[in-house]
């Protein structure tokens, strides 16, 4: 046959095959799959913390036998490591809890200095280095530079890639990774970066997950003590809270497309078309706008469009308290706006987003009522049963449950209505 | 404000702008352990995840497929703090379908040469209740597609079955684009060779009876 005939029949069966998928969706996936993913999943981190355990014992076990018998063979094999000033935990997390010094040496020399409440784990080692991951808090490194070396220490979802060099991690609130380098060269990979950062001795990375903010630091660290003994508390903030502006960054690094830099103060403004904005990505940009004027004089001087922009905005950065701010303001100001309905299930779903299913069932009620056809009525009705039975339990969810799937029989909730009223 | 754009970015429209913002929200919000963040998670990428799973797999049991959509959402979970672009999440699956296909295939044909049975499937994925001509020749197609070699089968699939783009199946690969146009090639060569040799599929095919 032919290349052109081949992939004429290769189309028609492929074509006959999505539409044999399409005939087996068999109404689509039960609510019987998401209890059953979250029993497996509980039953694998069961199995991952009996794992670790049985890791981090092995690992103490394996360097006490070298101490004694020392190195009898010559093929390599993996590091191994001993703590000092901390027992590991039984989840097989290394955590500093007292004042202490808490330390972690490897069997190549390197050392992991840990400050005050500070909690980390060891995913693996190999014959080249380890993985390491800071849970919460901070943490000095000092990795033996050798031939082949291979360290990585993770921070959320950023992670620093090393090969022998003097350095400090922090990942704190869930939120901002910090990586302040001393001495040698890292390289930085994560979220918001068109490309690795490579660090130069005396610079300092910093990203804000929520926000987008990533920024490259320079100077300054020569002045910081190397240990962390002496470094903050992991729960005390690195920078300005996330509703504070940010800190002028000295350089920023691989900023994402189409960000403008912050405007200038000025007496008179408008904001600059952001629903527009919002709607195509940049919610960092007009959220750096707002935050370039005084905070009254934006939701006090914006239409509502822009007023549920930037609470969209808000929201998409992860800034819930000034989402609400923002949605609560166009609630006041234009109580009769179609902005300032839809408001109502934007604070209910911040609501719940803070785990307060009271406040949010007040505010998806209020929706429904305000809006019982509006674009959110399936989903406040959804979300006001679901914190219907998980305040008052599955009995007292039932009747939202019925009403729910007579309303909405193809809505999003449909999984969990069923499950509510015990259908399969 | 057009009334367009502010159902775009309010979340009353399906755009791939608001898609991807939504998504990405969604991802900060797992990485952040918000509360309801993987039931939502459930809720908007189920679905489609499960079609993905059906279009890979070809006909077969419904138990061995939730088995698979339930694997897929563990690995989801468990690795979504590697995902280096939020707004990516949904490309991020189909890598993690892909992988838990091939596992899968691989495991199939595991089991056939322990003879557990004669073509690797389970015994009770022998029949369905909607058994016709064009399901028929499907299942064939699918038991010929399993004769490539694994990842050949995962490349081949995900481009014509899948539908991905030539460029989305090589990064999910990690091959060149012109590697894997060379081995879609290759593929579709073998594949309409061996339809050629199976009466039934190549009338089906040809659009007469066999």
């Amino acid at each position: 046959m032919s290349a052109a005939r081949d992939r004429e029949v290769v189309a028609r069966l492929s074509e006959a095959a999505r539409a044999v998928a399409e005939q087996d969706a068999d109404g689509g996936v039960g609510p019987e799959a998401w209890h059953r993913l979250r029993q497996a999943r509980a039953r694998a981190q069961t199995r991952g913390l009996a794992r670790r355990r049985w890791t981090a014992s092995a690992a103490v076990a394996a360097a006490l036998a070298l101490v004694v018998g020392g190195w009898l063979a010559r093929r390599p094999r993996p590091l191994t490591y001993t703590v000092n000033g901390a027992a590991v935990e039984a989840n097989g997390y290394v955590a500093r809890a007292g004042t202490s010094p808490t330390e972690l040496r490897f069997s190549d020399g390197t050392r992991v200095a840990l400050a005050q409440g500070t909690r980390m784990s060891v995913a693996a080692t190999d014959p080249h280095g380890a993985r390491l991951r800071v849970e919460d808090g901070q943490a000095h490194f000092e990795v033996t530079h050798r031939p082949g070396a291979d360290w990585s220490v993770e921070a959320g979802p950023y992670r620093v890639l090393v090969t022998g060099t003097v350095f400090d991690v922090r990942w704190s609130a869930g939120d901002e990774a910090t990586v302040a380098l001393r001495v040698g060269s890292v390289r930085v990979t994560g979220p918001h970066l068109a490309a690795p950062v490579t660090l130069a001795p005396g610079q300092r990375f910093v990203a804000r997950l929520s926000t987008g903010d990533v920024r490259l630091e320079s100077g300054g660290l020569e002045d910081e003590p190397r240990e962390p003994a002496d470094a903050p508390a992991a729960d005390a903030p690195a920078s300005a809270p996330p509703d504070e502006p940010a800190p002028p960054p000295s350089a920023r690094v691989a900023p994402r497309p189409s960000r403008p830099p912050a405007p200038a103060r000025a007496a008179a403004w408008e904001p600059h078309d952001w629903a527009r904005r919002v709607a195509s990505g940049d919610s960092a940009g007009v959220l750096a706008e707002a935050r370039a004027h005084v905070f009254d004089d934006v939701v006090g001087g914006v239409d509502a469009a822009s007023l549920a922009a930037l609470a969209d905005a808000a929201r998409y950065a992860g800034q819930p308290e000034l989402s609400g701010r923002a949605l609560t303001e166009l609630r006041r100001r234009f109580p009769s706006s179609g902005e300032a309905r839809a408001a109502a299930f934007q604070l209910g779903r911040l609501a719940d987003g803070t785990g307060d299913a009271r406040g949010a069932r007040v505010w998806y009620r209020r929706y429904a009522d305000e809006s019982p056809r509006g674009p959110y009525a399936a989903e406040a009705f959804g979300r006001e049963m679901l914190d219907t039975e998980r305040l008052e339990g599955r009995a007292a969810a039932t009747p939202a449950a019925r009403a729910y799937l007579e309303r909405f029989p193809e809505g999003t909730y449909l999984l969990q209505a069923r499950a509510i009223l015990g259908l399969p | 404000m057009p009334v367009t754009s502010f159902r775009v970015l309010a979340g009353g429209a399906d755009g791939p702008t608001e898609a991807g913002g939504e998504d990405a929200a969604l991802v900060l919000a797992l990485l952040r352990g918000e509360p309801r963040a993987e039931l939502e998670a459930w809720n908007r990428f189920a679905p489609r995840v499960d079609a993905t799973l059906r279009r890979l797999l070809g006909p077969g049991p419904r138990h061995e497929r939730a088995d698979l959509l339930q694997e897929v959402f563990i690995r989801f979970f468990d690795r979504v703090a590697t995902l280096r672009e939020p707004a990516a999440v949904r490309g991020f699956l189909t890598g993690i379908c892909l992988r838990v296909v091939s596992a899968e295939i691989a495991a199939r044909r595991r089991r056939s040469w322990l003879r557990l049975t004669s073509t690797g499937d389970a015994p009770e994925g022998a029949a369905h209740p909607r058994d016709d001509e064009a399901r028929e020749a499907v299942g064939r197609y699918y038991r010929l597609l399993d004769q490539l070699r694994g990842e050949d089968r995962s490349i081949f699939v995900a481009r014509t079955i899948e539908g991905l783009t030539l460029e989305e199946v090589a990064e999910l690969h990690g091959v060149s684009v012109s590697t894997a146009q060379r081995r879609i090639e290759r593929a579709t060569a073998r594949m309409a060779l061996l339809v050629e040799r199976d009466p039934l599929l190549a009338a089906f095919a040809g659009g007469g009876a066999p």
